[in-house]
């Protein structure tokens, strides 16, 4: 048996042990989605089933991983990419805030914090023996958040559920799925100040949003009723002060300009799918680039974009036949069920997507991709793998050439 | 019989490392962070099977290239005090996928069989390759066309050397004994460009038989039917820097192995951790584990008396902090003394119920090697909704920084 060494320690180690932590150097890496404190975090889908609430929920729990303080900006975008609804989130030093999406969505309910300056006696937002406390004064007025009423809960809803706008009926903020899920995706920036804007903002990233890489986090789609949760990390975007004109995730409401320093993400992924089986299925989670759209259009026309163009999936079984899988990935969030929603001929093996479209014009546009098994009764779920980084524009294919495989041939779409 | 080699060669795996001249080159700019993309080394950072209740408690684990060539995946099954007791290849044909259950292996005593002239190879598989060193032909013997099953001497001293028991081919223990038949350990795959007989301590390995192919991903599947969860987690992706070039600072994955000498260009893994806890409330009662692999160094990698441990033992733990979510902190002396630990929330005393935990797994007995207090780790966890449900994710970490 191993032993283990439990209880209090001295008051010096403590202090040692704290000045390791807290001196530690946070360098940002870019072109690399490592899961280190990043200045932006995106959680690249969520569903909410509003019909029950013992249905699918989705939480995302985030940490302050420096001593001082932040301020964050929460957005929760649409399946179409359009900014639904934002709120500001402030963080202690080493403060954690978990936000269950159902009480924002469902219930209208907004995470509580506020500043020194808002909550003098740290009743909002508890300080900690090594967190620092600070005022930010332009949340006066703005922390701690008031929550939703009806009528801002209620067009929240349509336009995560994409259905017409109750304040302004002939618009649309998502695509219409006609049932009562949310559907969308949420990123999380540290920001310098509380703000009205968002990142698809003139303003946003010259003055509000900030390149300090402070926060972790995680992702969990959670639903009671049937006993099942996908647990997966956020996707940790680091900043930079990048060079004019560098590929950066916000890049579409920056003009591609870089300002925003986020590093952006690749658009090629290879997971691994079991099913279809009488057992066994497998479903994607996976967020795609979108044009800049800064509000809803109209019902009836939708975005010029969609639906965005989709190359056929990857298939391949353990025996490597191959298999160009049709596919429809329409909007920024999408599920796919590698079981009913494609034609699968293979019982398991990998799945490679080649998400690029043309809708970013003369650029590569970023993805994300996410995996769920159904495995019998259990479920489990991890991120994909990624095969390229846009970042340097190495591709798919020139990424795996390593003169061992010269004389690669490209994708050739053929049928075991 | 190649599988029956590999175990005894524990017997010896405590050679002399070479001292490999390296040269420093800049490296490529993506190394030197734990990026979720094909390496050259994949790690598994743990994987268990309870032996007697296979149903209860097992691991699968995959493996797939994503490149369009085929490589030898060469697998090394190490246990909880980073003892080599197993090793195979694996011929993957371009865009291969091979699973691995560890009841098959550990139970059944199966091994994967593959090869140039038994694996399929469809039409984007690219062609044969008879690699040098391998068994090239259909007729099972050595690797990698595997005869199965393999002796009932070799796995049952698997089973011995996973569980921390006497091994009489390794003459002594390989690992922690916890009292259970559980066994666990971990396991690291290697893109190689043959067949071996080499385990990664070996002091040929790197020079002789592995490659910088970045072509590799995975994941590991823990499977607990009886508990009501599944979870799985990726295997942690290793890119090796280009051929001509190293990982800055020489620190890499397998220096310890190699004198500190990075002639592995395997990108190395960070030190500090902050991961998630849920130790109780409606659903958590289950608490959460703390899964943690470290890097061990210093003494041999092979098995040593029983009723002893390993020179290095235990592995020396700062005081872990522990947040609650009122940023309460709670700093408690730890141990995860070994090269593979797992500790639950539930027996750690945690005062609060939820929050977030700092694991600083710096040990001294890497900075001789590296010039520098930096020791690897892995930390993931996984939190247990009892009869419900369980969720699974790598702790986040802080960069690694591959310079001195």
């Amino acid at each position: 048996m191993q032993t283990r060494v439990r209880g209090l320690v001295g008051a010096a180690l403590l202090l040692c042990a704290f000045c390791t932590f807290s001196a530690l150097p946070v360098k940002a890496v870019q072109c690399a989605i490592d899961q280190v404190p990043a200045a932006t975090l995106l959680m690249p889908y969520f569903e909410v089933d509003l019909s029950n609430g013992s249905n699918v929920t989705s939480l995302l729990a985030m940490t302050n991983t420096a001593a001082t303080a932040t301020l964050t900006h929460v957005t929760i975008w649409t399946d179409w990419g359009v900014p639904a609804l934002g709120f500001d989130v402030y963080f202690t030093g080493y403060d954690t805030q978990t936000i269950n999406l159902r009480d924002v969505i469902g219930s209208g309910l907004i995470p509580r914090t506020a500043s020194v300056g808002q909550d003098p006696f740290n009743t909002i937002s508890p300080r900690g023996p090594r967190s620092q406390d600070i005022n930010i004064p332009s949340c006066n007025g703005i922390l701690p958040p008031a929550n939703l009423d009806a009528a801002a809960l209620a067009d929240l809803k349509a336009k995560l559920k994409g259905e017409p706008i109750p304040s302004s009926p002939t618009l649309c903020a998502g695509s219409p799925r006609g049932n009562q899920i949310a559907r969308g995706y949420v990123t999380v920036d540290v920001v310098t100040g509380c703000t009205a804007l968002n990142p698809s903002s003139a303003g946003y990233f010259s003055g509000i949003a900030s390149n300090n890489n402070v926060l972790v986090g995680e992702m969990l789609i959670n639903a009671l009723g049937t006993n099942t949760m996908w647990a997966y990390p956020l996707i940790h975007l680091e900043a930079a002060t990048l060079a004019p004109s560098s590929p950066s995730f916000y890049g579409r409401y920056v003009g591609d300009s870089g300002t925003d320093g986020r590093e952006p993400l690749p658009a090629s992924y290879a997971t691994r799918f079991v099913g279809p089986s009488p057992t066994n299925s497998s479903r994607l989670l996976v967020w795609r680039e979108t044009p800049a759209m800064s509000g809803p259009v109209a019902c009836a026309g939708g975005p010029a974009w969609v639906p965005l163009q989709t190359t056929a999936l990857q298939l391949l079984d353990e025996a490597t036949h191959a298999f160009p899988a049709a596919a429809s990935l329409p909007v920024a969030a999408n599920a796919i069920d590698l079981a009913a929603d494609v034609a699968n001929p293979f019982t398991q093996g990998l799945a490679i997507l080649q998400l690029d479209h043309p809708a970013m014009g003369s650029r590569h546009a970023q993805a994300a991709v996410l995996a769920a098994h159904g495995l019998g009764t259990l479920e489990s779920a991890f991120p994909a793998s990624q095969l390229d980084d846009l970042c340097a524009n190495q591709r798919y294919l020139p990424l795996l050439i390593d003169g061992f495989e010269n004389g690669f041939v490209p994708w050739a779409g053929k049928t075991p | 019989m190649s599988a029956a080699i590999a175990m005894r060669r524990a017997l010896t795996a405590v050679l002399a490392l070479g001292l490999v001249a390296a040269f420093a080159r800049p490296a490529a700019a993506a190394l030197c962070t734990i990026d979720p993309v094909p390496g050259a080394t994949l790690l598994y950072p743990i994987f268990e099977l309870d032996l007697d209740s296979p149903a209860t408690n097992d691991t699968v684990l995959t493996v797939q290239n994503v490149g369009g060539s085929a490589v030898i995946a060469h697998l090394t099954m190490w246990t909880d005090w980073a003892v080599p007791i197993l090793d195979l290849d694996i011929y993957l044909a371009g865009f291969d996928v091979q699973t691995l259950d560890m009841k098959e292996l550990l139970l059944d005593g199966m091994l994967p069989v593959t090869g140039s002239a038994v694996s399929p190879h469809g039409p984007l598989a690219g062609p044969r390759v008879a690699f040098p060193g391998c068994n090239n032909t259909t007729t099972p013997g050595d690797g990698p066309v595997y005869h199965n099953p393999i002796s009932s001497q070799l796995l049952g001293n698997l089973q011995l050397a996973l569980t921390g028991n006497f091994s009489p081919m390794l003459g002594g223990c390989a690992g922690s004994n916890r009292g259970n038949r559980v066994a666990r350990g971990y396991v690291t795959i290697d893109a190689n460009g043959r067949c071996s007989l080499l385990f990664p301590t070996s002091a040929t390995y790197f020079s002789s038989v592995t490659t910088r192919r970045n072509v590799l991903v995975g994941d590991l599947t823990i499977l607990r039917p009886a508990a009501a969860h599944a979870v799985s987690l990726p295997a942690v992706a290793l890119e090796a820097a280009p051929e001509g070039q190293s990982v800055p600072g020489n620190r890499t994955f397998y220096g310890r192995y190699l004198n500190g000498d990075g002639s592995d260009a395997r990108e190395p893994l960070p030190t500090i951790f902050e991961a998630r806890y849920f130790n109780g409330g409606v659903f958590f009662g289950g608490g959460t584990d703390f899964f943690v692999w470290r890097e061990t160094a210093g003494g041999s990698y092979g098995s040593v008396q029983c009723g002893t441990n390993p020179a290095w033992y235990p592995l020396a733990t700062q005081p872990v902090s522990y947040f609650n979510e009122q940023e309460g902190v709670s700093d408690q002396n730890e141990s995860f003394p070994i090269a593979l630990d797992v500790q639950s929330t539930t027996s750690l005393g945690l005062p609060d119920q939820f929050g977030h935990a700092v694991l600083d797994l710096q040990h001294p007995g890497v900075t001789p090697l590296y010039g520098a207090p930096k020791a690897q780790a892995w930390v993931g966890w996984l939190a247990v909704a009892p009869a419900r449900f369980a969720g699974s994710v790598p702790a986040a970490s802080f960069p690694v920084s591959c310079t001195p």
